[in-house]
């Protein structure tokens, strides 16, 4: 998938969509095929995307966790975004098994790298979902070890995964591996909708 | 509420101090005569003389009454009720010939200031026991001092129960404002973090005012040319300050140190430099200084990040005390240039000041870097 990556996004500002088509208009290597301002909207129809950028809270008040697991069924990596870090609910969405979490601040060159990083399958976990991951303070939580929450800590304050390891003291492999394994241990921790294997089969004992 | 106590337990012990005085007076007065055995009444007072003053001593030195030296106190006082009892003369056992009556009376009413009903009880027993032995021989004698002797239980049953009364008054006395004191130090505690609150979210509307407010308004006037670079980058800084406001607004108490930290990420945003901020677990309050040399040394730590590291971003994260003793540690990240931290060190020399900085609040800095993986400084208070 080194070639383009097609992207589908759903917000319920206008110009924000306005201003990201146009943001994204120059680059070769992303295209976005899709907008909409609710998820209903977008399911209407049928387009193969790879990542799907989706707004956090959308106006209709739909929820966030059931967005994720909705647009799942497209096949596409689903990438969060929002302008305030509600932590409720992006936890929700990456239980849901959404590949990240990113604030709209982001530049066009981090935007761009997340997307690439969610459409390849890779780790998308950005500092800002780190550290929503860090401070969680919910009794359900997944239990993580002591140097995974070290590691996490780390990365969520903005060091680049090379910093982390080192300041960590472990290998930037290992780094990597528990930032992987805290994502999987949340996505484990929701339904089991990581594959779209497992969704068909959830969905086909869900219609019996 | 402690000083009603302290008082009571004061007056047990001067109360026995006078009572020891009764003795010389007594015999001043020739109120000693119905002593039969001088030898064994004077022993007796003599050792009773002496336990006493050990006792008031422990008392008042602790402030306190140890409940063990109160029951030895109850029992020496039986005992010498006997020896004294048996001393006089079988007319006077019961008389003021009898040293042992007023200290087991005594030590009667300070057991029930300060015992529960039934210790208090188990006192009277003891003590009428002990009288009663001392004066047995002298009531098979005499029947009339029979009678003395049930004036003298009905004595210190009245003192008991007036004792016990007294106590009881006193420990609802001092729990109900013992919980009243409380209730009051909560709601001032409450109030003043309240207003803390308050006034940071005057000063922050302020800012509002000042900053996101006046954009707005010239904006929509048309005065100003959003497409015009400083614009959006004045535009982008407010959003920046909005944005970290609010996120940390539902997450704990608005404390000092978030509105700075904010105002600096707004203020580096107008020089170029994107600070994501970032806070969670704030203790409600930082002493003032604190907060300010955490502002100072923070800009100074970003300012580095702007000047060195290449990069047009940067980490601003606060977190609180895990274990929520009010402490603070504020991390200025970015994923710049950084430098080797053993030779060449570009930012090491101005860290050096934010290092003293921090250390004259008690606080620490330490600063992380190597070449290509940018720089992290932590500012920890206390250290």
């Amino acid at each position: 998938m080194s070639g383009v990556v097609r992207i589908g996004a759903i917000d319920d500002d206008r110009m924000l969509l306005q201003g990201l088509a146009s943001w994204l208009k120059p680059l070769k290597d992303v295209l976005l095929v899709r907008m909409a301002s609710t998820v209903a909207e977008y399911l209407q129809e049928k387009v193969v995307v790879d990542v799907i950028l989706l707004d956090l809270n959308l106006r209709d008040g739909s929820n966030p966790g059931n967005n994720v697991r909705e647009l799942l069924q497209t096949g596409a990596a689903i990438l969060v975004v929002s302008t305030i870090p509600d932590q409720e609910h992006v936890l929700a969405t990456i239980e849901a098994g959404a590949s990240g979490y990113i604030t709209k601040d982001n530049d066009l060159p981090n935007l761009v790298d997340f997307i690439r990083a969610a459409a390849q399958g890779d780790l998308a976990v950005s500092p800002e979902l780190a550290f929503l991951l860090s401070t969680d303070a919910r009794p359900q939580r997944p239990r993580l070890s002591a140097q995974e929450s070290t590691v996490l800590r780390i990365y969520a304050s903005g060091a680049t995964l090379a910093a982390t390891a080192r300041q960590a003291g472990v290998a930037y492999g290992t780094a990597r591996e528990y930032l992987e394994r805290v994502k999987r241990k949340y996505t484990d921790a929701g339904w089991p909708t990581r594959t779209k294997l497992e969704l068909r089969e959830r969905l086909r004992e869900e219609d019996l | 509420m402690m000083r009603n106590r302290k008082f009571l337990i004061q007056g047990i012990a001067v109360l026995r101090l006078a009572q020891l005085l009764l003795w010389p007076a007594c015999i001043l007065l020739g109120l000693t005569a119905g002593i039969e055995n001088q030898t064994l009444a004077t022993v007796t007072m003599v050792l009773q003389t002496l336990w006493s003053l050990i006792w008031v001593t422990i008392v008042l030195s602790r402030n306190d009454i140890p409940v063990w030296s109160l029951w030895a106190d109850v029992s020496i006082n039986a005992c010498a009720a006997v020896a004294a009892g048996l001393a006089c003369y079988s007319w006077d056992a019961l008389s003021w010939s009898n040293s042992a009556v007023p200290l087991a009376l005594g030590s009667m009413l300070s057991v029930a200031l300060l015992f529960p009903v039934r210790q208090v009880l188990l006192a009277w027993l003891m003590l009428s026991a002990g009288i009663g032995a001392g004066a047995s021989v002298a009531m098979s004698q005499h029947p009339a001092v029979v009678a003395n002797y049930f004036s003298t239980l009905v004595m210190l049953l009245v003192l008991a129960a007036v004792g016990a009364l007294m106590g009881h008054r006193m420990r609802v006395l001092r729990a109900s404002t013992g919980h009243a004191a409380q209730a009051l130090e909560e709601a001032t505690m409450w109030r003043r973090s309240a207003e803390a609150q308050g006034s940071e979210r005057t000063r922050q509307y302020r800012t509002l005012h000042d900053t996101v407010l006046s954009t707005l308004s010239a904006l929509a006037r048309g005065s100003l040319d959003a497409s015009d670079p400083l614009v959006q980058r004045r535009c982008a800084a407010d959003a920046e300050y909005l944005r970290s406001i609010i996120s940390s607004a539902d997450r704990s108490a608005v404390n000092r140190l978030q509105g700075e930290l904010a105002a600096l990420g707004r203020e580096q945003a107008v020089l170029g430099l994107r600070v994501h901020h970032q806070v969670a677990d704030m203790p409600a309050t930082v002493p003032d200084e604190v907060v300010a040399t955490i502002r100072d040394a923070s800009r100074e730590a970003l300012n580095n990040v702007l000047k060195h590291s290449g990069q047009s971003q940067a980490w601003v994260t606060g977190r609180g005390d895990p274990a929520g003793n009010g402490g603070v540690t504020v991390t200025v990240t970015d994923r710049g240039r950084g430098f080797d931290m053993g030779t060449n060190s570009p930012g090491l020399g101005l860290s050096g000041s934010i290092i003293a900085r921090m250390s004259e609040i008690g606080g620490s800095a330490v600063v992380e870097s190597q070449a290509g993986q940018g720089t992290s400084v932590e500012l920890r208070w206390p250290a």
